[in-house]
């Protein structure tokens, strides 16, 4: 008779399985899916580079670059949050799979400009 | 009448062997005398990447030690710092790293249910642990942001808080996990198949358990009252802990440990979501560690021991895990000497190897 | 957490692996550590959660007594020890001759000449 409960559950409830290549795989909220790039704040202080558990990010001050390799970041999320300017911040969406030639390492022009100091009025 | 020694390897890969070791089974006739381990297949080094990374940013390399025990050992690598440093975590933040560290043992233990059912070809029941598996996973994925590797620790608190209405829902969704859970451990418990290959196989005293210094279920399951959680780290001192002893020290009673400590990691969490303090996640922490530290905890497997030892800059200079699979390893050794050549996979597999864990 | 640590010398751990063990310890691990002058070897037992550490102070060569006769489970962490740092331990339960751990490299947490780099180098050229 247990048997039975089981048998005719089969029939009636949902697959537990998802479709995953159909359908994109379940997130939610808070997960730690892929790193998204801001390079019009990017102040190139390198806090990102130096912090980073696996060193997955290289920011050159002088090309004014940051480049990441996509198959070295393990998405720990420590970049995020010591990045002060806001640059760097975690999406939900795990990125799709793909070879290193096609997204290996990605490479970002910094756009930030440094907004010049406001002048001091009547200080001569 | 015996027949002469014969020795037959038996991994590094082998259907049952989630991961690589090796053992050079001595057999005669149809009993294995003898077994000889040897590792060092998936030897990584982490330990000395330490005097390398800043102790803050070592928390997310000390967590990928384990694929499976992750957050215990992430929480005990920050337990470790903020012994040295002496910081004081808020109660939220040791509460919630309670509530993430059973989550995680329910997790383990149904992935070695699951193997254990998958190694002697039951594999309804295998998809049924990992099923249940799955909603857990999802649990910590909601709430911390990773399935397996969390991410959640930090030095001085826990990187993310839980919002008390999602608490309440938590609640409601474990109500069903434990009913499926209850009809899960039903068969591992009562099946005459499972039975039969469990009940009186590598069986461990109670004192060579102690001498050889089992850990965990291990240990357990021998009759030993072995569980760091006993002495009240994180919030275990105020929800009250009782560890699950079985005393014939046979892998049934091995596998019986784990199925009781599921529903102990339920009634856990559920204690832990009811007395769940307010207040801030975590501390800000300033200075570096000096000076060394034992940490302990208690992980799925066993008893873990992070040894750290900081000069008062920012990188430590020596980091040492022991792992509960390492000092579990003379006793499976034991309890194999004597068995049926047949029973060696299942033997191997009660102890619960996590061989990238023992080897770092 | 106790962190008391008696010193000892190295003949004596055989002597102390047995006091610990007619006192109802049980071996918790064995560590070995780097320091200044050489190295030193922590022993830490464990009964009723209360942590007993003994250390002895150990240069480059010594051959260490195992404590194997007492516990038997010792032989994986002196034999770990072995093969990572490059200790001999006389009369272990079970010795491996440096096969226990496979490294490619010979005793890998020995102390360099020179000391590691804080910021492993990434190879700019690699990355692109």
């Amino acid at each position: 008779m247990k048997m039975l409960k089981t048998i005719l559950k089969q029939f009636f409830h949902e697959p537990v399985t998802t479709l995953f290549p159909e359908e994109p795989p379940r997130n939610y909220a808070g997960t730690r899916g892929h790193l998204v790039f801001d390079p019009s704040k990017c102040t190139s202080c390198t806090m990102c580079m130096k912090r980073c558990p696996s060193q997955a990010i290289i920011v050159d001050r002088a090309a004014k670059t940051w480049i990441i390799d996509r198959f070295r970041c393990v998405m720990c999320g420590n970049c995020v949050d010591v990045c002060k300017f806001d640059s760097l911040s975690m999406e939900r969406e795990y990125s799709k799979s793909a070879a290193a030639a096609e997204r290996g390492v990605e490479k970002f022009d910094i756009t930030y400009v440094k907004p010049e100091k406001p002048k001091k009025e009547g200080g001569e | 009448m015996t027949g002469k020694q014969t020795i037959i390897p038996f991994g590094p890969q082998h259907p049952v062997l989630p991961e690589p070791i090796h053992l050079d089974l001595v057999v005669e006739d149809e009993r294995v005398i003898s077994a000889i381990p040897s590792i060092g297949y998936v030897h990584r080094g982490l330990e000395s990447l330490v005097d390398r990374r800043e102790y803050q940013d070592f928390v997310y390399l000390a967590e990928r030690i384990c694929g499976i025990c992750s957050f215990t050992h992430s929480s005990t690598f920050c337990q470790g710092i903020e012994g040295m440093m002496g910081i004081e975590v808020p109660p939220r933040a040791t509460y919630l790293r309670t509530m993430w560290g059973e989550y995680s043992r329910i997790h383990s233990h149904l992935l070695w249910l699951g193997l254990f059912a998958d190694s002697l070809g039951f594999e309804s029941l295998f998809y049924n642990a990992w099923k249940i598996r799955e909603s857990i996973l999802n649990e910590l994925e909601a709430t911390t942001g990773g399935r397996v590797i969390q991410g959640v620790c930090k030095v001085g608190g826990v990187r993310r808080d839980v919002t008390p209405q999602f608490l309440s829902e938590m609640d409601d969704r474990l109500d069903g996990i434990e009913d499926e859970m209850k009809e899960l451990t039903n068969v591992f418990l009562n099946d005459y198949t499972l039975k039969k290959r469990l009940v009186g196989k590598g069986v461990l005293s109670k004192e060579d358990a102690y001498i050889l210094g089992a850990a965990g279920p291990t240990a357990r399951g021998s009759g030993l009252d072995i569980d760091i959680r006993s002495t009240g780290y994180l919030a275990y001192g105020d929800v009250g802990f009782k560890p699950v002893v079985e005393k014939d020290g046979d892998g049934y009673a091995r596998c019986a440990v784990r199925c009781k400590e599921l529903f102990q990691s339920v009634e856990i969490i559920r204690r832990v979501m009811t007395d769940m303090p307010s207040g801030d996640v975590s501390v800000p922490v300033k200075g570096n560690p000096d000076g060394e530290y034992f940490s302990r905890s208690e992980q799925p497997r066993g008893e873990v021991v992070h040894y750290l030892k900081g000069n008062g800059t920012k990188y430590l200079t020596q980091f040492r895990v022991r792992t509960p699979t390492l000092t579990n390893v003379p006793a499976l050794v034991s309890i194999i000497g004597g068995c049926e050549l047949a029973d060696v996979p299942q033997i191997v597999l009660t102890i619960d190897p996590c061989i990238g864990c023992m080897e770092r | 957490m106790n962190m008391e640590i008696n010193m000892i010398n190295v003949p004596d751990v055989p002597n102390i692996g047995a006091k610990m063990k007619s006192g109802g310890y049980r071996l918790v691990v064995i560590t070995c550590t780097p320091v200044s002058e050489g190295y030193v070897v922590t022993y830490s037992f464990d009964k009723d959660y209360k942590l007993q550490h003994y250390r002895i102070s150990v240069q480059d060569g010594v051959k260490i007594p195992s404590i194997g006769p007492s516990y038997g489970g010792a032989f994986v962490y002196e034999n770990e020890i072995h093969d990572l740092y490059g200790f001999t331990f006389e009369g272990m339960t079970l010795d491996f001759k440096g096969t226990f751990i496979k490294t490619s490299i010979p005793y890998p947490f020995k102390k360099k000449e020179q000391t590691a780099p804080t910021v492993t180098v990434v190879n700019k050229e690699a990355k692109e």
